[in-house]
């Protein structure tokens, strides 16, 4: 009867059933914050770093410094330590001085301020002269490496050949620095601080025929009323709040947010190495109707915003290895009327 | 065979039913249409020779709807989704049968020879046949998700895959059939056999095991899907074309089609006095190997699904229509074979009123009796046994007229109605199995309309 209902393309019909199911599911861990994937720093590297005064004529010989340096930066407030399995660590580095970088001057990521070998965590070699006012850039990847709260950066080997009455001026030359964490194994986060994760993702509820009816437009579904759970198990050591927005295509627009408010989600408990030793475990109902099953419909990308806090957790820092997760799975449980 | 492909296609969503035709048993002038499905009637009430031409056999019918339903659905304004609860409410839990046959009995022909006196020695027959079957077999469970979802399944592992099988062949037959007496008791037996040349055109092909079931996580967390299907499908070209309005049957020919194969049935008769006769036979064994635009679509496997899985990086692309792909078939293009569907059947026809006429004598009053019993819910059988009895009366035997009532088969309560006329050689009639969509609309589930027009010397 369904079937000759839907041959009947001239009188409108439906049924409405409750239809259970799961929607989306996936997990969060260290390797998916995506403040680990945008880490950039500005260094400035003043006149004075390779011993030159600025806005006075100076002549030189020619430079051979073995480490200009060290500048610090610290990789965000909330990092105790990391592990990193894969880096990527890119820049660029703009000479601002009035005379030439020579070939062969590395630029160096130290994880402490000495200047030895065995705290390199990653080098870029300058294979021809820059010239003032030109960069060189470089991308490389780095493995397997412990950091720790900062990172130090040194020009080694500088060279520069001879010049006379040349002026410094205050302006220094420039390194821009990016680190992006590609997978990491453990790290170590400061209790009592607050931090988040932010992606957007391209987002597609499905088209009326994708959605199973095969009828070229003919079968349409419209969700009348219904809820989405949300279950969540917080393996994490830290406690979170959660929102997902739902944009235009446009991007900049949002249409409507799943929760009212921030979902709040417990937080877990790791061991020293790491390791969940207690998953918080909870259930939320969201209560949707026919306008935000629409609007939801209608959205071409979705925000997930993700705001991490180790509030009140004991010691300095809480631990945390990639078997850690906070797991989060969306279902429906909606009343559904599909019209043919 | 376009014409039958797309009755093939249409006739899928159609309810029906396919019954042997008692109609065609219990009248004495229709005897050739008779032997098309028990042998044993090949030559009955047939001098010399006979002849029939473009003989046609329709059924339709369900084992839940009736025609008051299914007028509601193609008259009402708006189909309510009462209307669509109702009928799903009239679904039985396991088993729910719709069903559709044609059968064209293009030109069947048949010779009484030898014998002593009156009686031949043998009958032998020939003839070609069109066949188109259609069927279906469900459960109530896709319905029901469809209508209501599938919360209220939750906890439950349900078989929502219906079967469906269809075949459209072409029977080039010779048929054979005999008489001796047992000892010299009186009982005469009347072995009969009928060979088949089957000419595959087009079939679906759906086993009786296929499964695709569905687990519903009580909570909706997850959805088990389990996957066991096969369905195989030829859509060839044949020889019999809709040309227009008419049927070209020059293009006939042996090699051409969608596969070949043999059908065999087999009967016989005992009669143990000249006005009881009782008839048993085993028809449609055999089977068609389909070779020519063969697809195989099969799925031997399972699918555990928790949504669509997020990663929470940038740049990913959240499509929630990834359910939708999960069911896809695989593909291969293997021949295969396609039963025919065996049924057995037992007829008696006691005759009261016998009046000796100048070339043959007749029974004024001729009561039958059909009991019909298929192996598989599959084509025109099915394992609910029918069980019809019926009356005739004949005119000085040249207007027969009979009404016969069955209980069983695929539409359960039928009653139907036969009228024939003999003139001379020619022989016309009209005949049905069930015409209680007619009388009571809201208890028929199905109809069939049956014609004769031969000729007999």
């Amino acid at each position: 009867m369904l079937l000759i209902a839907s041959c009947n393309k001239d009188k409108a019909s439906n049924v409405t059933g409750d239809w259970l199911f799961p929607i989306a599911k996936g997990n969060l861990s260290i390797n998916s914050l995506s403040q680990l994937k945008n880490l950039n720093y500005t260094i400035n590297i003043p006149a004075q770093s390779i011993g030159q005064p600025v806005n006075i004529p100076v002549s030189s010989p020619g430079l051979q410094l073995d480490h200009v340096g060290p500048f610090p930066v610290e990789i965000t407030d909330w990092l105790h330590r990391l592990d990193v399995d894969t880096l990527e660590f890119s820049g660029s580095l703009n000479n601002i001085f009035p005379i030439p970088i020579g070939a062969g001057t590395v630029v160096t990521m130290r994880t402490s301020r000495d200047t030895g070998i065995s705290n390199i965590a990653g080098t870029a070699v300058v294979s021809s002269t820059i010239l003032p006012n030109q960069a060189f850039s470089f991308d490389i990847q780095v493995n397997k490496k412990t950091l720790g709260d900062s990172v130090y950066f040194f020009l080694d080997h500088f060279n520069s050949p001879a010049y006379n009455n040349l002026v410094f001026a205050t302006s220094p030359t420039v390194l821009k620095i990016k680190l992006k964490i590609i997978t990491a194994s453990y790290a170590e986060v400061y209790t009592n601080k607050t931090f988040s994760s932010v992606d957007t993702a391209d987002f597609s509820a499905g088209s009326t025929d994708n959605i199973g009816s095969r009828t070229n437009g003919t079968l349409s579904d419209t969700s009348t009323s219904g809820i989405i759970n949300v279950f969540t198990d917080n393996g994490l050591p830290a406690n979170v709040q959660g929102q997902l927005y739902f944009l235009d295509d446009s991007k900049t627009q949002v249409i409507d947010s799943l929760f009212v408010s921030q979902l709040k989600i417990g937080g877990g408990l790791t061991n020293s190495a790491g390791t969940t030793s207690f998953t918080n475990s909870q259930s939320t109902q969201i209560t949707v109707n026919r306008l935000k099953l629409n609007h939801i419909s209608a959205a071409k990308y979705v925000v997930s915003h993700f705001s991490f806090n180790t509030i009140g957790f004991t010691g300095p820092y809480v631990s945390v290895n990639t078997s850690a997760y906070l797991g989060i799975q969306f279902t429906g449980d909606l009343n559904i009327r599909i019209n043919f | 065979m376009k014409f039958f492909q797309i009755l093939l296609l249409f006739a899928l969503p159609i309810t029906g039913i396919a019954q042997v035709n008692l109609s065609d048993i219990q009248d004495s002038h229709n005897s050739m249409n008779a032997s098309n499905f028990l042998p044993t009637y090949l030559g009955d009430h047939v001098n010399k020779f006979g002849i029939s031409l473009m003989n046609t056999y329709a059924s339709l019918g369900s084992s839940f709807t009736t025609f008051q339903d299914a007028k509601a659905y193609l008259t009402s304004d708006q189909i309510t989704s009462e209307m669509i609860g109702n009928s799903i409410s009239k679904l039985d839990r396991n088993d729910n049968m719709v069903s559709a046959s044609l059968d064209i009995a293009l030109i069947n022909i048949c010779f009484n020879i030898g014998g002593k006196g009156k009686k031949p020695a043998a009958t032998l027959g020939f003839g070609v046949n069109e066949r188109v079957e259609v069927n279906s077999v469900f459960n109530d469970n896709l319905l029901v998700l469809a209508y209501q979802g599938n919360k209220q399944f939750a906890g439950q592992t349900i078989n929502i895959i219906p079967r469906f099988n269809g075949m459209a062949f072409t029977e080039y037959y010779a048929a054979a059939a005999t008489d001796f007496e047992l000892g010299n008791t009186g009982i005469q037996i009347r072995p009969a056999v009928k060979i088949s040349y089957l000419s595959g055109q087009a079939n679906v092909n759906m086993s009786k095991d296929n499964a695709i079931s569905l687990y519903t996580e009580p909570q909706g967390r997850y959805l088990d899907f389990g996957y066991n299907y096969s369905i195989n499908a030829s859509l060839g070209n044949d020889s019999l074309k809709l040309a227009g309005n008419t049927f070209n049957l020059n293009d006939k020919n042996y090699k051409i089609g969608a596969g070949s194969g043999l059908g065999v049935d087999f009967a016989v008769r005992i009669t143990p006095m000249k006005s009881l006769s009782f008839n048993l036979g085993i028809m449609d064994v055999g089977s068609i190997r389909f070779n020519k635009q063969v697809v195989n679509m099969y799925n031997h496997s399972s699918y555990h699904y928790e949504g669509q899985e997020l990663t929470f990086s940038e740049n990913q692309t959240i499509s929630l229509d990834s359910l939708a792909n999960i069911a896809k078939p695989n593909y291969s293009y293997e021949a295969y074979s396609a039963k025919l569907p065996t049924r057995l059947i037992f007829t008696a026809n006691y005759g009261m009123g016998y009046v000796q006429g100048k070339k043959e004598g007749y029974y004024k009053h001729q009561f039958s009796a059909i009991y019909l019993q298929g192996f598989d819910n599959y084509l025109s059988a099915t394992t609910r046994a029918y069980v019809a009895f019926g009356y005739t009366h004949s005119f000085k035997n040249v207007f027969n007229a009979g009404i016969n009532a069955g209980v069983g088969g695929v539409t359960g309560e039928t009653v139907g109605l036969l009228f024939s006329l003999k003139a001379g050689a020619f022989r016309f009639g009209l005949n049905s199995n069930n015409i209680l969509p007619l009388i009571i609309p809201s208890a028929g589930k199905g109809a069939d309309l049956g014609m004769l027009l031969a000729l007999a010397f």
